[in-house]
């Protein structure tokens, strides 16, 4: 029961960062538009502060979908969304407007709505994970979590990118 | 163990490469579009420009219409599709006269920079080879005036150095 409820939660966290990094790789200029944004880093340093975010996002989900990395991963993951919010409540104090959205998922606009209340669960989600007592994975039940995980994800979103390119090869093909 | 691994990488590389092949086709076709519009409008394809297509109901209509009056010099290579009633249209052409061409929807329904728009409130922007798609087209503008700025700023200081010397 309790390493089911482990390998929920751990399915949870990998699939949502899994899911931002994808996103956010797809339009990566958005990506740094969105950084550039918040002001907080010069010209110059946007790129690679992007680069590094999807660096870091992406090895988050490589943690959560093997189980390794224990507690370090949740402290990893609160660390993120504690960020997450914090830019987003400077940004809002700065521009003076509540109505900021931020495009962590791209296309999926029902998650990208209400950043901080969203922030908050998954911290909540993540610190609860860190509460129930866990064993350490043997290195075979890890590796067949991580080869589940990757593979229904990665063909999730391959599927996903799938129909939304060509939905949008055919409109162009129609019309131009 | 071996035949698990196996079998994910095999689905996944499928999965990836149609990806990979859709998305390349995509492009070349978007490729293509833009050169033929741009040949349309007999500018050269080496150019720098940005379309930007804007529906007066979407949300950050307001902060747009805010940047682009601003009438920043950096605005000199955006053209911009307004989709809204002809009165709106042209109060909006006077007062974002730092672009190339303010133009309106509905006139130019046979375009074919219309059709990569798509009826959506995006920016494209093309530097001679690539095309460059972007969803957050207040933060564009953002951007394209700050680095505007520094250029100058860069411009200036290297002028004082050079009268200095």
């Amino acid at each position: 029961m309790l390493s089911i409820m482990i390998f929920l939660l751990d399915y949870v966290m990998g699939g949502l960062f899994v899911v931002a990094f994808y996103f956010k790789k797809n339009n990566f200029r958005d990506l740094e538009l969105s950084v550039q944004s918040y002001r907080v880093l010069p010209l110059s340093l946007i790129r690679i502060a992007s680069i590094g975010l999807l660096l870091f996002e992406f090895c988050l989900f490589i943690s959560f979908a093997s189980g390794q990395a224990l507690y370090y991963k949740e402290l990893g993951a609160i660390a993120l969304l504690l960020a997450f919010s914090f830019f987003v409540v400077r940004k809002r104090r700065l521009d003076n407007d509540l109505g900021s959205t931020c495009s962590c998922f791209g296309s999926i606009g029902i998650l990208n709505r209400y950043p901080l209340s969203r922030n908050s669960i998954l911290i909540g989600l993540c610190a609860s994970k860190c509460l129930l007592p866990a064993a350490a994975l043997s290195a075979q039940a890890s590796f067949r979590q991580f080869i589940i995980h990757s593979v229904v994800m990665g063909s999730c979103l391959f599927l996903v990118d799938y129909y939304q390119t060509r939905k949008r090869y055919i409109a162009l093909q129609v019309r131009g | 163990m071996i035949l698990w691994i196996v079998g994910a990488l095999m689905i996944l590389s499928v999965g990836l490469l149609k990806v990979l092949v859709m998305k390349y086709r995509l492009k070349k076709m978007e490729r293509r579009l833009v050169k033929v519009a741009i040949q349309d409008e007999s500018w050269q394809e080496s150019e720098q420009m940005t379309l930007m297509g804007i529906h007066y109901t979407h949300p950050s209509f307001k902060r747009l219409d805010e940047l682009l009056s601003s009438k920043d010099r950096s605005f000199q290579n955006v053209v911009v599709f307004l989709d809204a009633p002809p009165f709106i249209h042209l109060l909006k052409q006077r007062a974002w006269n730092s672009c190339r061409s303010v133009r309106h929807t509905p006139e130019w329904s046979n375009s074919r920079w219309l059709a990569l728009l798509n009826g959506e409130t995006v920016a494209y922007q093309w530097d001679g080879q690539k095309l460059h798609h972007y969803t957050e087209v207040e933060m564009l503008l953002e951007r394209k005036i700050r680095v505007f700025q520094l250029e100058e700023e860069q411009l200036c200081t290297q002028q004082s150095a050079d009268n200095f010397l």
